[in-house]
């Protein structure tokens, strides 16, 4: 017998202490330590930021001297990114929204991500105060487009879909229009058409959807489909204004 | 599943390296449960360890670009930053400061797994043996501390050291003979100390 023979058992860290501080070293630490790690080079401004109930704000980058071609290689169709590219974006997007959204953005994790062509986007989602709040960015050539919707109502009973947001920058060589919201569990595709007539297949799924174009002009209408490729509802908007950032059209 | 978790150590240390915070978080689920422990047997304390357990992982973040990983494993290295921090707890904690009072660990709801007496009791018996621990010299301490503790076999708790594992075998051979004296001393009667 030893005193090494009765060294307390090995126990783990409680498990909330554990998720909290690995949460915590995961979101926190590279503004904490002042040692960003490689940064894409964007240069984000707020344009608006409102913590408003069900209001969208957005914030874009943009470099007005690019000659770029802004987005030839945008699909309509997206492709879905795998569970480690989902939450890689996630949390990228997450950092930047709480940037410049401070604690309206808190505690969003990635629901939804997705690529057209050379360009991501990933859709956010947390609870705060019984609400649902909804985060989204979009990596474009000329930075991200983000927005952010706080404190939304549940769905009520019988809703089928509802667009929560659609921020964007509405000119330019570089503009570009994010729509994104909830549906019900009974959707499975949702087709948004924009005031510019395109056709955009969004991203759905978990109660989620996210699409987004490269032009101005909104959402015209909304489509919620069935796994069975039933239509369950369309949902027409009229034409917004052209400013930006825009009240969501509800 | 999680493809993240088929990813090899070393490529988490790319990744986190390279920046991605993600791929540290990895990092840290899968090893802050054996740097916990290893922290509670240096320090006697589960709420030090637990501090202790984030400032290794904040410090293994702050040296990323420094670090080559060795082997398949980074876990000897966080052991050898932990051995480092546990040694300088009070410099560790002030490089730290800042950055701890911000982690959340207080705020959180308590654990049900969270046995308060049995983890008084844990640390009323790891006291008596940090007691006996401490009359070694302090590098002899860290040796015996890897191999003993944590038990990692000579070439990890060399990588940990960063010394030679002949170094290791030397010290530990040190070690378990001062340890075999000191409790002969202190108890009356002779101990017996574990043999590899």
């Amino acid at each position: 017998m030893t005193i090494f023979d009765d060294l307390p058992a090995a126990r783990e860290m409680p498990t909330a202490h554990a998720v909290a501080r690995q949460h915590a070293i995961e979101t926190q630490l590279p503004q904490l330590l002042g040692q960003q790690g490689p940064h894409r080079g964007r240069v984000l401004s707020v344009a608006a930021a409102s913590a408003a109930v069900a209001t969208a704000a957005v914030i874009a980058a943009v470099n007005p001297w690019s000659s770029t071609p802004a987005y030839a290689s945008w699909t309509a169709v997206p492709d879905q990114l795998d569970r480690v590219a989902t939450q890689q974006l996630g949390i990228t997007c997450a950092k930047d929204l709480q940037r410049h959204f401070n604690g309206s953005a808190s505690g969003l994790t990635a629901a939804l991500a997705e690529r057209r062509g050379q360009f991501q986007a990933v859709l956010l989602q947390g609870v705060h105060d019984g609400g649902t709040s909804m985060g989204v960015c979009v990596n474009t050539h000329h930075g991200d487009l983000g927005g952010l919707t706080s404190v939304l109502a549940p769905l009520t009973a019988g809703q089928v879909i509802m667009l929560d947001g659609n921020p964007g920058q509405t000119s330019g060589p570089d503009a570009a229009r994010v729509a994104y919201g909830r549906t019900s569990t009974a959707v499975a595709r949702v087709v948004v058409t924009t005031q510019d007539n395109r056709t955009v297949t969004a991203s759905a799924g978990g109660g989620y959807f996210l699409a987004w174009w490269p032009s101005g002009p909104g959402v015209s209408a909304v489509s919620a489909y069935a796994a069975n490729g039933r239509e369950l509802v369309v949902r027409h908007y009229p034409a917004a204004s052209t400013g930006a950032p825009q009240q969501a059209p509800r | 599943m999680d493809m993240r978790e088929d990813l090899s150590d070393g490529r988490l240390w790319e990744l986190a390296a390279g920046g991605e915070a993600w791929a540290f978080g990895q990092l840290f689920e899968r090893h802050h449960n054996a740097v916990y422990n290893f922290c509670f047997r240096r320090t006697a304390s589960w709420d030090m360890a637990e501090e202790i357990t984030s400032i290794v992982f904040l410090e293994f973040w702050r040296r990323r670009r420094e670090v080559a990983l060795v082997g398949e494993s980074i876990r000897p290295w966080l052991f050898g930053v932990a051995t480092n921090v546990t040694r300088s707890q009070r410099r560790a904690l002030g490089r730290y400061q800042a950055v701890v009072r911000r982690l959340p660990a207080h705020d959180v709801v308590a654990d049900p797994a969270d046995d308060v007496a049995g983890r008084l009791d844990d640390e009323r018996r790891m006291a008596r043996v940090l007691d006996a621990v401490h009359a070694l010299p302090r590098r002899e301490q860290d040796v015996l501390a890897l191999c003993v503790f944590a038990e990692l076999d000579y070439e990890s708790a060399a990588t940990a050291l960063a010394i030679p594992v002949g170094t290791v075998r030397s010290r530990l051979s040190r070690a378990r003979s001062r340890m075999r004296k000191h409790l002969a001393a202190t108890s009356g009667h002779p101990p017996i100390v574990r043999s590899s």
